[in-house]
């Protein structure tokens, strides 16, 4: 578990909670157990943070995104369905989602291309973190880097670049339908690599 | 696996990643409600998307603060109707931190005086944890059955207990996460109020996680569970501390 103690950004978390799964968290909330959002919002702000902002590159409009999720959460619950995958791998998804929304929008978009032309490195990894979280970081950088080259552009453009395959493909000069290929094949291959790394997706 | 289908699957990936078209998405929405095997598929992109996402950042200060702000603790926690509601007084005067039943009152008590109480057998139920699995997966497929009901369970204090889904064929799926854990001398015992009897379903164990139980061909209204002491009761169930709620269509 990602440690974070000690700085005030985080909210206060009762004990007893650290020791409950997502899941249970999640039930736990129950609109009204506000300690028990907090440790949600403990264990995975920061992904949720980091990825808004690399999509981005706003940091206004990423803390926004992040509200935006958090929000969601506390108001219907009942839509994280721990079946269909992690909290994070959900809370992500809605990061994403809603990322990409603002992305889309014309004004954004002039915005961000703006923004690109004069900030490079910002928003990358966080070079002082735990060694277990640089560790994760390199598996999944090595996994890329054993992509097809296609694949990787295309599962980049796709999810970091908040692009559809459609224009994945218009960017690349390839056709649609081997772009649709590619994203997915990317991720099935990624999903490979990491494993036999000895990465679980629990791990993140 | 038709040709539409084969098409819907190739999108799976960009799905995934948000990259489709909105009518591409409902399309591929649509597929997902009727096969598991695109499901999973999703869900395992999603999860590769989650480790690609991780980037070891902080959330910036303050900001849990202005979420923390932000949270409605107005609305009310689901209120059981019908027969519990007539064994359960409530406070009408609930706000947030504040919410509680008046008076727990003894439901099964309470229910004796007032109507039968038909008993069946006490009965262990569910499985260990190497039945999780495919457990996990029946569950999934009833919440996406329209012909399935629910239930969400909480106790006096309005704190989450269980999520309930029971199937059109009468297949019920407690699952109890939420619920803590209890000393091994405790279990918990699931009843459910069929008209006006109350029966138990069966014992739960100290630590339920997901656990079967079948309702038959009875309509169940509303369900408790109750912490009794190891091996359960076969009737009068002990109030304190219960959970309940009402079973309503999806």
């Amino acid at each position: 578990m990602i440690q974070n103690s000690g700085r005030s950004v985080l909210p206060d978390v009762r004990d007893d909670l650290t020791a409950v799964s997502d899941s249970g968290l999640v039930l736990a909330l129950a609109r009204f157990q506000q300690h028990a959002l907090g440790e949600v919002y403990r264990r995975h702000a920061g992904a949720v943070f980091g990825l808004a902002k690399r999509i981005l590159t706003d940091q206004a409009r990423a803390e926004e995104v992040v509200q935006e999720v958090f929000l969601r959460l506390w108001n219907h619950p009942e839509r994280f369905d721990p079946e269909r995958g992690s909290l994070r791998s959900y809370l992500l998804a809605q990061a994403h989602s809603r990322s990409v929304d603002v992305l889309r929008s014309e004004a954004s978009r002039r915005k961000r291309e703006e923004r690109d032309a004069r900030e490079t490195a910002e928003g990358g990894y966080d070079l002082d973190r735990a060694v277990w979280d640089l560790a994760l970081a390199e598996h999944v950088r090595i996994a890329m880097e054993k992509l097809h080259p296609g694949e990787r552009a295309a599962v980049e453009l796709a999810y970091f670049g908040g692009r559809t395959y459609r224009e994945v493909a218009d960017e690349l000069g390839e056709p649609e339908g081997t772009v649709k290929s590619r994203i997915r094949n990317g991720l099935k291959r990624l999903r490979g690599e990491l494993a036999s790394s000895g990465v679980s997706v629990g791990d993140a | 696996m038709n040709a539409e289908e084969i098409e819907l699957d190739e999108l799976l990936g960009a799905y995934a990643l948000d990259a489709v078209s909105d009518d591409e998405r409902r399309a591929v929405e649509q597929h997902l409600l009727i096969s598991p095997r695109a499901r999973q598929e999703v869900a395992e992109h999603r999860e590769v998307a989650t480790m690609l996402a991780w980037s070891g950042m902080s959330a910036p200060d303050g900001l849990w603060d202005r979420i923390a702000a932000n949270l409605d603790t107005t609305v009310e926690a689901p209120r059981p109707t019908g027969q519990l509601a007539s064994v359960l007084s409530f406070d009408d005067n609930r706000r947030a931190g504040s919410r509680r039943w008046s008076s727990a009152g003894s439901w099964v008590a309470a229910t004796a005086a007032a109507a039968l109480i038909a008993v069946l057998a006490v009965t262990v139920i569910g499985g260990d944890a190497t039945d999780q699995q495919p457990l996990a997966a029946a569950v999934s497929d009833a919440r996406a059955d329209r012909d399935s009901r629910v239930a969400r369970l909480t106790n006096a204090d309005g704190a989450f207990g269980a999520d309930v889904v029971i199937d059109q064929d009468g297949h019920g799926y407690l699952v109890g996460e939420a619920l803590p854990t209890l000393p091994s001398d405790q279990t918990y015992q699931l009843w459910g109020v069929i008209g006006d009897q109350v029966i138990s379903l069966g014992v739960l164990g100290a630590n339920p996680e997901i656990e079967l139980f079948s309702s038959g061909e009875e309509t169940i209204s509303q369900l408790v569970v109750t912490i009794e002491a190891e091996g359960g009761v076969v009737s009068n169930g002990n109030a304190e501390g219960a959970y309940a709620g009402d079973v309503a269509p999806v």
